[in-house]
């Protein structure tokens, strides 16, 4: 039974009791709430002051998580460009949760002050300051950066200033030529101009002329607009840059000395920090869970989805929480609609996931996951179908699992890319592919069973064989799903008539080809029989398709089920991909055999066609393994579910069980 | 160094050497239909991915976190690049390349094998283009719903099933259709 049969409990206690049996029964994570409709004389009390706290925590924490993680990657990139060999091979371990008991969760909540006053406070206290930082430098480098044109002044600001007589111009004018200055000095003989500096369109240019005549000057100039500089310090702008400069690096010193240093001493704090920010995010989400119950003044009710194999736990946990709670568990009724958990063994779990992306079974539904998990892993071996990447992907997945543990989706992925090894090794027996490398006839690595290189069409016959047989199994399921609702005569005439119908057309093509192929055997019986089978069932397809229908429609269904056969054929065809892919992988396997041969034979480029091969192998093995990975995916979901999925299913939330950084344990 | 690399040339050299007479037109189609094999397919392939990658950079840098799920789909239109390279290899096996011996080809031999080119050629620049934009457009939904990458990454695959026939009839042709 993979899809776990659910009930439906009722509990109805004090709402004293209500926040411990909450929190027990969040801990068994076997309960999934329902949200129940108000019913009369019931409140759904909702603590939004409590949720706002909450929510301003886990951000305020989260903050300081992701601050203190930067800092370390910068110190990480640091030390990395500084050459410390020891940290450049350093494998990240981050991406895992931590394990973390519920005794060790229940004891931070005593260390709330603590942690705040010690790290969070001080955390927000660095970034702030680091923020500061940043904004004065840039600050120190865009006034910098304003000031270089000035550079070549060599007296201080404050000393161009007007005399008794003169007055002093200093400014900046735009789109000025030095002809347009040579002009000037012709036309006013009386001032001293004097070329300053320039950067991009900008000129800096000074004047020194009679106070009669400055706003004459003032003029001239007003046709590059001349705007003032309006700096006073007693200082030239070469010492001013120089001072900024001073100033910036002492920032830096600053900034460095707050990340590489003073946040490092607060990274001691990071797992305490992580489980604080889980234990407020389950806090969250149990009162958010309140939304889900009904209360009085002084009881509760609730009601949930449980697997009919934890009930027993739920009773126990209920009953050890409570001084008194009515329990009731209940079969679901036919218009309710209970969560989906498919439950198999451990070889299968990791082909779940292959179901899982497309989306969830209905509960109703038969689950389709021996037939997705042993196809997947077929498929899959005759798309690499060679024996040496199959023990590479072993190797490699096996390896992956001990040393790097990856969890969840990852971890799925890696199983599925080692169980496939296994199909891998095997299809590359029958197919005679050893890391493509070609062996004379006869030899003990020669295919098995066909070469798909030399033997094109019995490759294809290969696919279409299997193409059919997973199409069928579709139906099969088809059927289940058709007989469990009780539609009887729609399993028989939708379902057995178009498995007939398959059978019928497998003959046909085993028949077919080896007609094809000119086979030592006569199989055209097979042919025959296929045809006539095929024929027969199109007969009842015709009569039957349209009986839902009225009038004429009844002829219309009837062809339009007909019709079903041109989508059947192109399903079935488009498993000739699998043959595609594995082409691909052996001829591409081939290419960089053929390359590195050329290099291996010269004593002079014998390394480089070692690292050709080495290289050329990898890239191959990856490429392919992306293209089977989603082709077999391609075919599970649509040519394979098409037949009879729905998946429409509702994820199991566990009560309160999301956590982003831990995984809490029970002891 | 340099004489190594003399001497590699001058191995390489014999390859060409050995073939007896002045190539045939026959030989000239064959090489051309390996170049048309590849070409568009390749081209198509360096769009499709261009398109994704763009798309990519859009939606990564508000979320990061599903890059890895981006990368995939990006990646899905280079396949038909290696589809064209797969044929132009089997074509370049095929008339001994190779193995150092250029086939004598008659000119209708030749033409054969362009026409066995060309429907990777062709189905497969615009499935790869169009496999791009697909994916372009998978790589926004999937940023703004990740739990849709499976269905995402299906969407896009479906484009590639005709660059995969094209494929395999491109083979059958090139590989059993010409009697040398």
């Amino acid at each position: 039974m993979p899809i776990l049969r659910m009930k439906k409990f009722t509990l109805i206690g004090l709402i004293s009791e209500k926040k411990k049996l909450f929190t027990a029964l969040s801990r068994t994570k076997k309960v999934h709430l329902i949200n129940m409709d108000e019913i009369e004389d019931t409140t759904k009390k909702f603590d939004v002051e409590k949720t706002d706290i909450l929510i301003k925590k886990m951000s305020q924490i989260d903050g300081v998580i992701r601050f203190l993680k930067d800092a370390m990657d910068v110190k990480q990139a640091y030390v990395r460009s500084q050459g410390d060999k020891k940290a450049k091979f350093a494998i990240k371990t981050g991406g895992r949760k931590a394990e973390v008991s519920y005794a060790k969760f229940d004891e931070i909540s005593e260390k709330e002050i603590d942690i705040f006053d010690n790290a969070v406070y001080i955390a927000e206290k660095y970034q702030h300051r680091i923020t500061e930082i940043d904004g004065e430098i840039s600050k120190f480098r865009q006034e910098s950066e304003s000031l270089e044109i000035y550079k070549n002044l060599d007296i201080a600001f404050f000393d161009v200033k007007n005399t008794a007589h003169t007055a002093s111009l200093l400014g900046i004018v735009q789109n000025f030529k030095r002809k347009d200055f040579e002009k000037l000095v012709v036309d006013y003989p009386e001032t001293q101009f004097a070329y300053i500096g320039e950067k991009g369109t900008d000129v800096a240019i000074m004047a020194i002329t009679l106070k009669e005549t400055e706003e004459e000057i003032r003029e001239a100039l007003q046709k590059w607009n001349f705007s003032q500089c309006g700096y006073d310090f007693n200082v030239t702008a070469m010492e001013m840059i120089r001072h900024h400069r001073g100033k910036i690096e002492r920032l830096n010193k600053e900034k460095e000395d707050i990340l590489f240093n003073k946040c490092q001493e607060l990274t001691e704090y990071l797992p305490d920090l992580k489980l604080l920010y889980d234990y407020y995010s389950v806090a969250l989400q149990l009162n958010e869970s309140n939304l889900n119950v009904c209360e009085t003044s002084k009881a509760f009710l609730m009601q949930g989805w449980v697997a009919e194999e934890d009930v027993e736990t739920i009773k126990k946990t209920v009953e050890n929480n409570t001084s008194v709670c009515s329990q009731e568990y209940v079969d679901p009724t036919d218009d309710e609609k209970p969560p989906t958990v498919i439950k198999t063994n451990k070889i299968f779990q990791p082909f779940n996931s292959i179901i899982e992306m497309y989306s969830l079974p209905d509960y109703r539904e038969a689950s389709p996951n021996v037939f997705v998990a042993v196809f997947y892993w077929l498929f899959m071996g005759i798309m690499m179908g060679d024996v040496g990447y199959g023990v590479v992907m072993m190797l490699v997945a096996a390896l992956f699992v001990k040393f790097i543990k990856p969890e969840g989706g990852m971890k799925n992925l890696v199983l599925i890319i080692g169980y496939s090894g296994v199909s891998t090794v095997i299809w590359g027996i029958l197919f005679g592919g050893w890391f493509a490398i070609s062996f004379p006839e006869g030899s003990i690595f020669s295919p098995v069973l066909l070469s798909p290189l030399t033997n094109p069409l019995g490759m294809i016959e290969l696919c279409l064989i299997l193409g059919t047989l997973h199409i069928i199994s579709g139906m099969i399921m088809r059927a289940i799903n058709l007989i469990r609702q009780k539609h009887y005569l729609d399993a028989v005439l939708d379902s057995f008539v178009w498995i007939f119908f398959d059978i019928g057309l497998l003959l046909a093509i085993i028949g077919g080809f080896a007609a094809l192929t000119g086979s030592a055997q006569d199989l055209s019986m097979l042919t025959d029989i296929g045809l006539i089978i095929m024929l027969a069932a199109l007969a009842v397809v015709l009569l039957t398709a349209g009986r839902k229908n009225k009038g004429f429609g009844k002829v219309t269904g009837g062809l339009g089920g007909v019709w079903g056969v041109i989508g059947l054929v192109s399903d079935i065809l488009s498993y000739l991909r699998i043959f595609g892919l594995g082409l691909t992988t052996g001829v591409i396997g081939m290419v960089f055999n053929t390359l590195a041969g050329l290099l291996l034979g010269s004593p002079y480029f014998f390394i480089l066609g070692v690292v050709v091969l080495l290289f050329g192998h990898g890239l191959n093995l990856a490429i392919n393994l992306l293209g089977a990975y989603v082709h077999d995916a391609r075919l599970q979901h649509i040519e394979f579910f098409g037949k009879f999925y729905t998946g429409d299913g509702l994820r199991f939330s566990p009560l309160a069980g999301n956590t982003k950084y831990t995984k809490l344990l029970n002891d | 160094m340099l004489t190594s690399l003399l001497a590699f040339f001058e191995d390489a050299g014999t390859i060409v050497t050995t073939a007896a007479e002045p190539m045939q037109w026959g030989a000239i189609f064959a090489f051309v239909a390996a170049a048309l094999a590849f070409i568009p397919a390749g081209i198509g392939s360096t769009i499709g991915v261009t398109l994704g990658g763009q798309a990519v950079a859009g939606v990564a840098a508000e979320k990061p976190d599903v890059y890895p799920k981006l990368q995939v789909i990006q990646l899905l239109p280079a396949t038909q690049g290696i589809y064209g390279f797969i044929i132009a290899f089997v074509i370049c096996l095929r008339i001994g390349v190779l193995g150092g011996t250029i086939a004598a080809l008659t000119i209708e031999q030749g033409l054969q094998y362009i026409a066995g080119a060309l429907p990777i050629a062709i189905v497969g620049y615009f499935s790869a283009v169009f496999q791009g934009k697909v994916g372009a457009s998978a790589i926004a939904m999937v940023g703004k719903n990740p739990d849709m990458s499976g269905k995402g990454i299906a969407m896009v695959a479906v484009v590639e099933t005709y660059a995969i026939f094209g494929l395999l009839v491109s083979f059958l042709m090139v590989w059993l259709g010409v009697a040398i």
